[in-house]
């Protein structure tokens, strides 16, 4: 970051190389598969090079990035629109990545179905933690939450996700 | 090469265009007591330019210089806030947040009733009171100025989701600092002078801020 902020390009590739498939994802989470998680994701990195010098060395690279990305999903009109729509139609599997504390619980399909009914605060701190392996500092500035608030809804987020899980496996059985 | 890992073309393009090398901005607390020199030279200058309140030995040393260097160190800590709001990542919790604004309200209400209780002097006869608010609202409000031309500046640098929360810590903690400066030289202390005429620039200023940072964000989305 800091050679980017030098003015090398090859420093924004390699940024980009080692941020965008984790952020590809998590935009793809907060727009609940989008199609215009691509177009967020471009957004992101443009955001981020417009803003580069508010950048203090001091702090870490990925929370910076990841909190980036979500201001430019929450602040995206069009986002929010075409997120309200799906939302409204409700038909695809969120594309939600599946943490590995529950993998073993049921298959992908199902867990992705269960997060999806999750509240959405709950459902993000839980995979910006267990998926993303964010500490509940970092999550909490990202969130503007405390560090006590960020574990909290990861941990009710779990707990409704198991429960979630048991209620689909017994209605299979 | 893996697609995922590439920028594309044109997002390649839009940053090679400029890629000038910039310096990286300071710590929100560098940045925020960047600007306490100018808010100490407020309350400096303005007893030195108009003079200090005539009642300044019955109110006592404590509670003129005091409570106003104490709305100073508010003012720099809400500012403080403003910078961290205003850049991804570091944002505090919304409970911090929302204490702070109540402190700076309340300290505005309390201050005021601290001052009459110590002095408690009345608008001079002959002067229609709404004229005496007037002076208190526009003076407190033109006093903010310096401040506030900087926060132009400091709007442009915010990456927030919630820009006008942003802009109104930053103009809430002006206020406070030009506030801490007039209420050095309003020989009026009676309360609903000073929560009016002074509370209404405080009030005004914060508001006025937020709406900057908002436009200035809208503005930055469209561009």
């Amino acid at each position: 970051m800091v050679q980017y902020q030098a003015g090398s390009l090859e420093a924004f590739r390699e940024l980009y190389a080692h941020l965008a498939p984790d952020l590809r994802r998590y935009v793809r989470f907060l727009t609940r598969g989008s199609d215009a998680a691509d177009d967020l994701l471009q957004d992101a990195f443009l955001q981020l090079h417009r803003s580069r010098a508010a950048y203090n060395p001091a702090y870490a690279v990925r929370p910076w990035m990841f909190a980036l990305a979500r201001n430019v999903c929450l602040m995206n009109r069009r986002a929010m629109r075409r997120w309200a729509n799906i939302h409204a139609v409700g038909s695809d599997l969120p594309e939600v990545p599946v943490p590995a504390e529950v993998e073993r619980l049921a298959d992908a399909d199902a867990i992705r179905q269960c997060l999806g009914e999750l509240p959405t605060d709950h459902a993000e701190a839980l995979t910006l933690h267990h998926v993303w392996g964010f500490s509940f500092d970092e999550i909490a500035g990202m969130l503007g939450v405390s560090a006590v608030a960020a574990r909290a809804r990861a941990s009710r987020g779990m707990a409704r996700l198991r429960m979630e899980l048991e209620r689909l496996s017994s209605s299979i059985r | 090469m893996n697609n995922d890992s590439t920028p594309p073309d044109a997002l390649l393009a839009e940053v090679g265009r400029d890629l000038r090398p910039v310096r990286a901005w300071p710590t929100p607390w560098r940045d925020a007591l960047r600007l306490s020199p100018l808010a100490l030279g407020i309350i400096v200058a303005l007893p030195v330019l108009v003079g200090l309140r005539r009642d300044a030995v019955a109110v006592g040393p404590l509670v003129v210089w005091g409570v106003s260097l104490i709305q100073v160190a508010v003012g720099i800590v809400l500012i403080w806030m403003a910078t961290r709001e205003g850049r991804p990542a570091r944002r505090l919790p919304r409970g911090v947040v929302r204490t702070a604004l109540a402190v700076a309200g309340f300290m505005v209400v309390a201050v005021s009733f601290l001052t009459f209780s110590k002095s408690p002097t009345h608008v001079p006869h002959g002067t229609p009171p709404w004229i005496a608010g007037m002076v208190c609202y526009f003076g407190s409000t033109l006093v903010a100025t310096p401040l506030f031309a900087l926060a132009a500046w400091f709007h442009s640098r915010f990456v927030s989701p919630r820009p006008a929360l942003a802009g109104g810590l930053y103009g809430a903690g002006a206020a406070l600092t030009s506030n801490a400066g007039w209420r050095l030289i309003c020989p009026i202390s009676t309360p609903w002078h000073v929560l009016t005429a002074h509370g209404g620039a405080v009030i005004s200023i914060t508001l006025l801020s937020a709406l900057i940072a908002h436009l200035a964000a809208v503005r930055a989305r469209r561009s």
